[in-house]
């Protein structure tokens, strides 16, 4: 390979150089490298005049690793025959075939679905097997000849082309100011991506092991259920969680007492959803509410449960006094602001967490002190 | 080094093969076709799914919607981002739109004059129109590309090109103006600056919305006030 002619020619056909694949993928990361590249994407961005947002889900208490490492084996077959298997801490597996999807993880059994048939072929890691997609965001230069998996590869370093803006990597890729990707020579996929930041990698996907055009067992698209195991549908899975309520109504569902903030602007909206206790996917009572103010653009969450749930006080928050009330808070470090503040509290046998990515320390513990029952409906008949 | 590779590489590159460019761009739609591409696009999974079909149904047989036309617009930009563009009366769209980076004045026949003069983070869709002119590398990756030779357009050296969208995955600001309903199209890029010279929206390779430039100069200089507002 010469030029980037030959390469562009390579990878507008690489989506289709294959009937069959069976692969396995590891994917390392440095988390916080990558939150520190995030971070710079999201200045860069409003820099340019745009406007950045990053919905946290699914904080935990513990202290996330700063390495962690994922091994996906992955088996693809034309026409929309996939399967996924992540191995790790979060364990899951993914079969699809035409168009239904079957997932199942420890946490939630098996769930199916029906998708419509064309969401291309490769799952979550589809980039790797359409990488002229990278192209229209990125300034590409070739380098040399590698090796990866046991396949010749060309070395493909490229740049985004305005700084800050994604290349169509992912959002784990978001921030790097620098890319090496190596380009199967034969069929044009990607063997790997590395993302670096300032010359320091810290988001790598690559093949371990990869062959295409295996005669594959169909068995392999297919979910067989384990013992005991039985197939829900989303609707199955959703059910249990009611959206739209007012607070009386989910005052009046919740078993335990609820709280709220005893006023907030008048230009501020809360958004209320009530879930009964779940086994699958094991999850307590809990009611959510999420205000958002449409002329600050601010906004703050509250989530209650029954004291007990949680850690009282999680490690690493700090405690604060609430005039008798015992709470903890914790802030993140400057760098990480798209990360919420978070307030923990318990209160007459409920436990409430309030958190925000735009609130301020001081201002989200003032809630948290102005925090009163929530008023119930009037009792019928 | 094959038509192919040469067309997809000045395609990607574009950005960086003028500074300034002069165009008149003619637009025709074939109103009947449009529409059976979208009712087409309606009837499947993702078109149900996306509410496109529910979309279809609400404008319906309304012969305005349907319309076959064709009109004219001029268009003149310079790096790093300044742009002009004009639109005859029969060209539906802004009739006169200026853009300087972030900022934008625009004059519509029917809704009058507007700009974002008070607060930069309002957008419009001055310059929406042009811009997979100037830059296509959008269209790399969400089509799959084959060339069907070589032409001359507006006195410039084309090759052309057949794309088949690819299911899933590419999203962009420019595949989305494109329209989930185009499942495939022919481009003229011209050979040597990498701008598309004509973008043709096939349906079952029959041309249902043309845009083509019909005259083009690239790097000259414009007179003064070419980027100010009426």
């Amino acid at each position: 390979m010469t030029d980037l002619a030959e390469l562009f020619e390579l990878w507008n056909a690489a989506p289709e150089s294959f009937d069959t694949l069976r692969a396995t993928i590891r994917h390392w990361q440095d988390t916080e490298l990558q939150e520190e590249a995030l971070e710079r994407e999201m200045s860069q961005s409003e820099e340019r005049g745009g406007s950045s947002h990053l919905i946290v889900i699914g904080l935990s208490d513990g202290q996330e690793p700063k390495v962690s490492e994922q091994t996906i084996r992955l088996w693809l077959g034309r026409p929309g025959r996939m399967r996924e298997e992540f191995e790790g801490e979060y364990a899951q597996t993914r079969v699809l075939n035409g168009r239904k999807l079957w997932v199942r993880a420890p946490a939630i059994g098996v769930i199916e679905q029906d998708v419509d048939g064309e969401s291309g072929l490769g799952g979550h890691h589809r980039i790797l097997f359409s990488p002229l997609a990278i192209a229209p965001g990125a300034e590409l230069e070739l380098g040399g000849r590698t090796t990866v998996a046991g396949r010749a590869g060309i070395t493909v370093r490229a740049a985004p082309r305005t700084p800050g803006e994604p290349i169509g990597l992912g959002l784990g890729a978001g921030g790097a100011d620098e890319y090496e990707l190596v380009a199967d020579a034969e069929r044009g996929v990607l063997l790997k991506i590395e993302c670096r930041l300032e010359g320091a990698p810290f988001d790598i996907v690559e093949f371990v092991e990869i062959s295409f055009d295996e005669q594959l067992d169909p068995g392999v698209f297919e979910l067989s259920l384990e013992r005991g195991e039985r197939v829900r549908s989303h609707k199955e899975l959703a059910a249990g969680h009611e959206h739209g309520l007012t607070l009386e109504e989910a005052a009046g569902r919740a078993s335990f007492r609820l709280f709220v903030p005893d006023a907030v602007s008048p230009s501020a909206h809360a958004m209320v959803m009530y879930s009964k206790t779940q086994e699958q996917p094991p999850s307590p009572e809990r009611v959510h509410i999420h205000y958002s103010d449409v002329e600050t653009e601010r906004q703050f969450s509250l989530e209650e449960q029954p004291a007990g749930t949680h850690e009282a006080r999680p490690a690493g928050f700090e405690p604060v006094d609430l005039e008798g009330v015992q709470a903890w808070v914790w802030a993140p470090a400057k760098r990480r602001r798209f990360m919420p503040v978070r307030v923990r509290l318990e209160r007459e046998g409920t436990q409430i967490e309030l958190s925000s990515q735009d609130l301020g320390r001081d201002e989200l513990v003032d809630i948290a002190r102005r925090l009163v029952p929530a008023p119930k409906p009037p009792r019928s008949g | 080094m094959g038509e192919l590779g040469d067309a997809l590489v000045a395609m990607h590159g574009a950005r960086h093969r003028f500074r300034s460019l002069r165009a008149t761009i003619r637009e025709w739609r074939d109103g009947p076709l449009s529409r059976q591409a979208a009712v087409r696009f309606g009837e499947t999974p993702a078109g149900k799914q996306s509410g496109y079909a529910e979309l279809i149904d609400g404008v319906g047989d309304d012969v305005r919607e349907w319309q076959t036309s064709e009109g004219a617009w001029r268009l003149w930009f310079e790096r790093p981002y300044r742009l002009r563009e004009e639109r005859d009366e029969s060209v539906p769209g802004i009739e006169l739109g200026i853009r300087e980076g972030r900022r934008w004045w625009m004059h519509d026949r029917r809704f009058g004059s507007h700009s974002n003069a008070h607060d930069l983070s309002v957008g419009s869709e001055v310059g929406a129109q042009a811009e997979p002119l100037l830059d296509p590398s959008p269209f790399l990756g969400a089509f799959r590309f084959e060339t069907r030779g070589r032409g001359e357009l507006a006195g410039r050296e084309a090759i052309l090109l057949y794309g088949k969208r690819r299911p899933g995955g590419v999203h962009s600001l420019a595949l989305d103006r494109l329209g989930d309903e185009v499942s495939e199209l022919e481009l003229a890029v011209d050979a040597e600056r990498g701008v598309l010279l004509r973008r043709s929206l096939l349906l079952d390779e029959r041309p249902y919305q043309v845009t083509e430039l019909v005259a083009v100069a690239f790097d000259e200089p414009f007179p003064a006030g070419t980027f100010a507002p009426r």
